[in-house]
């Protein structure tokens, strides 16, 4: 009898041994297909900072936990967060200004856990029982502006000669590429392509994926989209910037339109198609070759917390 | 021994649970309570009630006999009353009282006092005499005529939103009418709030329009003339009726209004409009406190008959 339990018992250890995932199967150092995703940055309020209810004798406190989702990395000149929606006169002493984005590197083939951090933003409650008031609704806003870049790439066919008479075998017929997202609230979703002999033109369908606006690529845009200024005007919101479109080493941004003359593309319902082409191309046969494109933008998303402010008597 | 031991540590466990009972936690948030009843009191379209306290008399009296003549005071809004006169008008022929006029003070409702301040007014008086032979019973009307200084503060929490043209999408706060149905414990209530942002010259400031209306049972005169409405002093200054003086307050800000003196008639809407004298140069939409303040004399009247029978 103890024989058998003592064999029953080492026939378990042995299956529970073999069911035990070996630590030799660890997972891969790096991965390829990182840039993938529609979020860039992604904010939240941190758990009770600021509360939903406080006393007008209490400091006022909020903190936001930003996670950069996207590739590209983060935390450069003029990448700020702001928090409104309030009373100044009543939440004192939160700047104006707004908290510098702290240094996020995006995700990359050796990095593929987004990069965390925090802003903190504090200030004081005036009174409210000079104001007669028996309660203070607000709801806080934490807007983050930012700059951001998308990179896509895909590989397309270029047929120097699509229509010829000849009829042969072909390495490759050009044909329209989706590419899905690529870690970036801006995504280049498909790329038309459409040959002709010597010129092969592109139709690059782009969309704000994300949560938020994009707007004008620079400095002064960034500023202007700080809620304590002026705001970003109509011509100013929903446009990306190309920044570079480049195919067989070949850059054909100058060919794309329609782009402004500082080279922005706008978006209508968050959607915009670029058309570029690529000329005097040479040669027979047709290949497969990268198409690289590089959009800059600036972004913002926001977040919301009801907060109630309650007079002490 | 053992079940001794049982037996004290079960009435140990007992006596911790029952004391444990007691204890609450105190959350800050248990003060909430007490200021949600707060603002219970700061509704209502009523301010001083005078009502002819019945109970209290007789209101059948014999010629020239002696009885008392009894009036309920009660404050029945939210403000204090520091400054009211009243007045007893009656038929002296037939009622003769020695003091007929004084000054009262009411406190308004608190959680202290949810109704409100009530006093009683005493007027000595004597019954006169019935001229009319064929006459028995003649009802004779008394008037407790009040006048008083009262204030109407209406605070809401109001959303300015300097994005007039649309272009932001996600925002704070929408900026929309705010109905304020319930009154706020005055007989002078403010019964809607529309709010704007206008482009003036100077840039994008926000606008109120303020509908005012006298939801009570008396008057509204200046505060200056309720001597003379109640008091001792002439009656003579007809345009000191319906007037009453107004402070909107945006944040910090004290509003600019038109028209700058306040009108305010029975079954008549006040509509006023003011606006901030600064410009706002945020473009985000934000919650501000608007206070609205409204300072008034209010006259009132409560009345009671009493009946005067002939002694033969």
């Amino acid at each position: 009898m103890i024989k058998k339990i003592i064999l029953a018992i080492s026939l378990l250890m042995l299956i529970s041994c073999q069911l035990v995932p070996t630590t030799q199967q660890q997972e891969p150092i790096y991965t390829e297909n990182f840039r993938t995703g529609t979020e860039g940055t992604r904010l939240n309020f941190i758990k009770n900072l600021p509360p939903e209810k406080l006393l007008d004798t209490e400091p006022f406190t909020a903190m936001i936990e930003l996670t950069n989702e996207g590739t590209h990395t983060l935390g450069g000149a003029g990448d700020k967060i702001y928090l409104a929606g309030f009373d100044p006169a009543i939440i004192q002493g939160i700047s104006t200004t707004g908290q510098q984005i702290p240094q996020l590197e995006g995700r990359s083939q050796y990095i593929y856990e987004p990069s965390v951090d925090a802003v903190q933003f504090k200030g004081t409650i005036r009174d409210l029982s000079s104001l007669r008031m028996d309660k203070y609704k607000a709801t806080i806003v934490a807007t983050a502006c930012y700059s951001y870049e998308t990179i896509a790439t895909a590989q397309v066919c270029i047929d120097p000669d699509p229509y010829s008479a000849t009829a042969k075998q072909k390495v490759c017929t050009p044909e329209d590429t989706f590419l899905g997202t690529q870690g970036a609230p801006i995504a280049v979703e498909e790329v038309k392509v459409i040959p002709s002999k010597g010129t092969t033109r592109f139709r690059i369908h782009v969309r704000n994926a994300g949560y938020g606006d994009s707007y004008k690529n620079g400095i002064d845009y960034l500023q202007k989209c700080s809620p304590y200024s002026t705001g970003l005007a109509f011509d100013e919101i929903d446009y990306i910037q190309v920044g570079d479109v480049t195919i067989s080493g070949t850059n054909i941004k100058p060919t794309c339109k329609p782009l402004d003359s500082t080279g922005h593309l706008r978006l209508t319902n968050g959607a915009g198609v670029l058309i570029c082409e690529l000329k005097n191309i040479r040669g027979q046969t047709p290949y497969m070759t990268p198409l690289s494109i590089l959009l800059r933008y600036g972004y913002r998303n926001s977040i919301f917390q009801e907060i109630e402010i309650l007079p002490t008597r | 021994m053992k079940l001794k031991k049982i037996i004290l540590m079960l009435t140990f466990i007992l006596l911790i649970s029952c004391t444990l009972q007691d204890i609450e936690f105190k959350s800050p948030f248990q003060k909430q309570a007490k200021i949600e009843e707060f603002s219970e009191y700061q509704t209502g379209k009523q301010g001083l009630a005078i009502r002819f306290a019945e109970e209290a008399v007789q209101t059948k009296v014999r010629e020239t006999s002696l009885f008392d003549l009894v009036f309920e005071l009660q404050n029945k809004g939210f403000s204090d009353i520091t400054r009211g006169l009243y007045k007893l008008i009656t038929e002296e022929q037939y009622i003769r009282t020695e003091r007929p006029q004084g000054v009262f003070l009411l406190k308004g409702k608190s959680p202290y006092n949810p109704m409100g301040e009530i006093k009683r007014i005493n007027f000595p008086a004597k019954a006169g005499l019935i001229d009319q032979e064929q006459i028995y019973e003649f009802p004779v009307k008394t008037t407790l005529v009040a006048c008083y200084a009262y204030e109407t503060i209406a605070t809401t929490g109001i959303c300015i939103d300097p994005d007039v043209k649309g272009i932001k999408k996600d925002k704070a706060c929408e900026m929309e009418e705010i109905s304020l149905s319930d009154g706020q414990g005055a007989p002078v209530a403010v019964t809607k709030i529309i709010p704007r942002m206008e482009f003036t010259e100077r840039g994008a400031v926000p606008t109120f329009e303020i509908y005012i209306e006298n939801a009570g049972e008396g008057q509204v005169i200046s505060e200056n003339y309720i001597e003379n409405a109640c008091g001792s002093k002439p009656r003579t200054n007809i345009q000191d009726y319906n007037k009453a003086e107004i402070e909107v307050i945006l944040s910090d800000k004290i509003l600019t209004c038109e028209p700058s003196a306040l009108e305010i008639k029975k079954y008549k809407e006040t509509r006023i409009y003011c606006e901030q004298k600064t410009t706002t140069q945020r473009s985000a939409a934000y919650t501000a406190p608007l206070q609205i303040k409204i300072n008034y004399g209010y006259m009132t009247s409560g009345y009671g008959d009493i009946t005067i029978q002939k002694k033969g």
